[in-house]
């Protein structure tokens, strides 16, 4: 049996544990930069606000209903995801942590598993005052599903399916669009083959799944089946690419501007890499426009390279994504956003060394990198960077609800009357 | 909550290796001590004297465990009607008392009408002495 659980109104719930005056109050989250709307509380979704919904178009909104409006505070939430992953660590068989606010669990010895999950979510809420939700079945996929309802329907916020009739009827219900692993762009393609929800496609032939939607599509369907086909990722597997990325405060059409956030984000993506123990052979690139502005044609510029050498040495990345940047920016527009996608990697110590590459320079460069890493981590993040890196950070401008980092800095800590 | 561990190298470049090289111990680690489930253990700062008499005054930090049931005599964290507050919670006959611990002390029996749960129980007070 696996398991998934999944924080309810996850950056919502975290603001509310230090802010109990909020209890049964709208909340929204906002994006970074105070874009749109990443998360909200119950009271918000039965207004009918949509997840992703651009400020400026919920406004008027926000005002009649007195919502709470919140910038991201990523320092608050990434401690209390901590938190609870670390309580899961002890407690399940296994799990496989799958974003800030998910985890899947392999409960295996455990005999009465909806004992245990009720067990976990008490735990949980006691613990962090984060409430969950958790869906259990056979397949990944299928405790995806088991989550979703779990969360909409179940009273306990625990969903357990286990037989062929309950699970039959649970997908009959999900639209395809909702199913994991199937996402919006398959999902048009299969409303337009007549599949609705995950129990048609089901019913569909391998063959015809195979020819249409790749193996990976058919895994889906197997796993929707009730055969087991993607396990837990349980080590600490690395990641298999790396991605930075950011909306700017304010759309820009200034080229060394975006030139300094690419730098900033490249040598990120260089300091995760190597904190993997990973070297990368593949750097993308991407500048987005702003589609919500008519004066702006909508347009996503991308660009591709692929190394000689694989490597994580933070100024190699960000020259190379520079180049990129060079050939994919049309002047004139204002760009929205920009970031970077490093992939393709290998283990540091399988990474054969090129022919023609420079042994001694390389050995010199991996001892600056080992050097710089340490040094930043004990005097403090990004006391040493590169002279092409933004100095001061551009993107923070605009959090201007932005709630105390009550966990993780001294000065922030809550404070109470007595 | 994280906690750094002093690591200092011998290395003997001319003269002596340390005969304690061997038995470098870390150093005594405050948070090993404080916190026994780091996973629900939060810190906060509080202002007013209501609780001098459990020796807690303005500017103190209090360590607060959410792990903890609360028990009778607990100095707690909670929530009255929307608000923070830190009361010694007294429990007799099933009732729940919130009791301010200074000379003024005020006594507040919790009925049901009132919004009232813990959030924590308070496990330690860190208390500056110097100015």
């Amino acid at each position: 049996m696996i398991a998934l659980l999944d924080c309810n109104n996850f950056y919502a719930s975290c603001e509310r544990v230090f802010r109990p005056d909020l209890i049964k109050k709208p909340i929204i989250v906002l994006s970074n930069n105070d874009g749109c709307v990443i998360a909200r509380s119950d009271e918000v979704k039965k207004m009918g606000i949509k997840m992703g919904s651009p400020v400026f178009k919920i406004r008027d909104l926000i005002i009649e209903n007195d919502i709470f409006v919140f910038s991201s505070n990523f320092a608050l939430y990434g401690d209390i995801s901590r938190r609870i992953m670390k309580i899961l660590q002890n407690t399940v068989f296994d799990l496989e942590i799958y974003s800030i606010d998910e985890a899947f669990i392999d409960f295996m010895y455990k005999t009465d598993i909806e004992y245990e999950s009720l067990n976990l979510v008490s735990k949980i809420m006691q613990w962090t005052g984060i409430p969950v939700s958790i869906g259990i079945s056979t397949t990944k996929t299928l405790a995806k599903i088991a989550n979703h309802f779990a969360k909409k329907t179940s009273r306990n916020n625990i969903l357990f399916l286990d037989n062929e009739k309950i699970i039959n009827f649970y997908i009959k219900k999900i639209d395809i669009k909702d199913v994991w692993g199937i996402g919006h762009r398959y999902g048009r393609f299969l409303y337009g083959k007549g599949i609705y929800t995950a129990y048609d496609l089901t019913k569909k032939n391998d063959k015809w799944i195979l020819d249409n939607m790749s193996i990976i599509g058919l895994k889906t369907v197997y796993e929707l089946r009730g055969i087991k086909c993607f396990e837990l990722q349980t080590s600490e597997s690395p990641k298999k690419n790396i991605r930075n990325s950011r909306t700017f405060s304010r759309d820009t059409n200034d080229y060394n501007k975006i030139k300094k956030a690419i730098s900033s984000f490249a040598s990120k993506a260089a300091e995760k890499l190597r904190a993997q123990k990973s070297v990368a052979s593949t750097i993308s690139l991407f500048i987005n426009t702003n589609k919500y502005k008519s004066t702006n044609q909508n347009c996503k510029l991308t660009g591709k390279v692929n190394l000689k050498f694989s490597t994580n040495d933070t100024s190699v990345i960000i020259s190379e994504a520079l180049k990129i940047l060079d050939e994919i920016y049309i002047p004139g527009f204002f760009y929205k956003q920009a970031g970077i996608i490093i992939s393709d990697f290998s283990v540091v110590n399988q990474n054969q060394l090129g022919l023609f590459e420079d042994v001694s320079k390389k050995i010199k460069r991996d001892k600056l990198m080992t050097s710089l890493d340490y040094i930043n981590s004990i005097i403090g993040n990004k006391s040493i960077k590169l002279a092409s890196e933004e100095f001061e950070n551009d993107w923070r401008v605009n959090q201007s609800n932005l709630s105390p980092a009550y966990t993780t800095r001294w000065k922030e800590i809550l404070s109470v009357n007595i | 909550m994280s906690s750094e561990i002093p690591f200092i190298k011998f290395t003997a470049h001319a003269g002596f290796p340390s005969p304690a090289e061997d038995f470098l111990e870390p150093g005594l680690n405050l948070n090993e001590y404080l916190i026994q489930n780091s996973a629900a253990t939060f810190c906060v700062k509080v202002k007013g004297d209501s609780m001098v008499g459990s020796k807690i005054t303005t500017g103190d930090i209090l360590i607060v465990d959410r792990s903890l049931n609360p028990k009778n005599q607990n100095i707690i964290l909670a929530i009255l009607n929307g608000n923070f507050i830190v009361k010694k919670l007294l429990i007799s006959n099933n009732d729940f008392y919130l009791l301010s611990d200074n000379k003024y002390a005020k006594q507040i029996k919790i009925n049901p009408e009132m919004e009232f749960y813990v959030w924590g129980v308070v496990t330690y007070v860190i208390h500056k002495l110097t100015k």
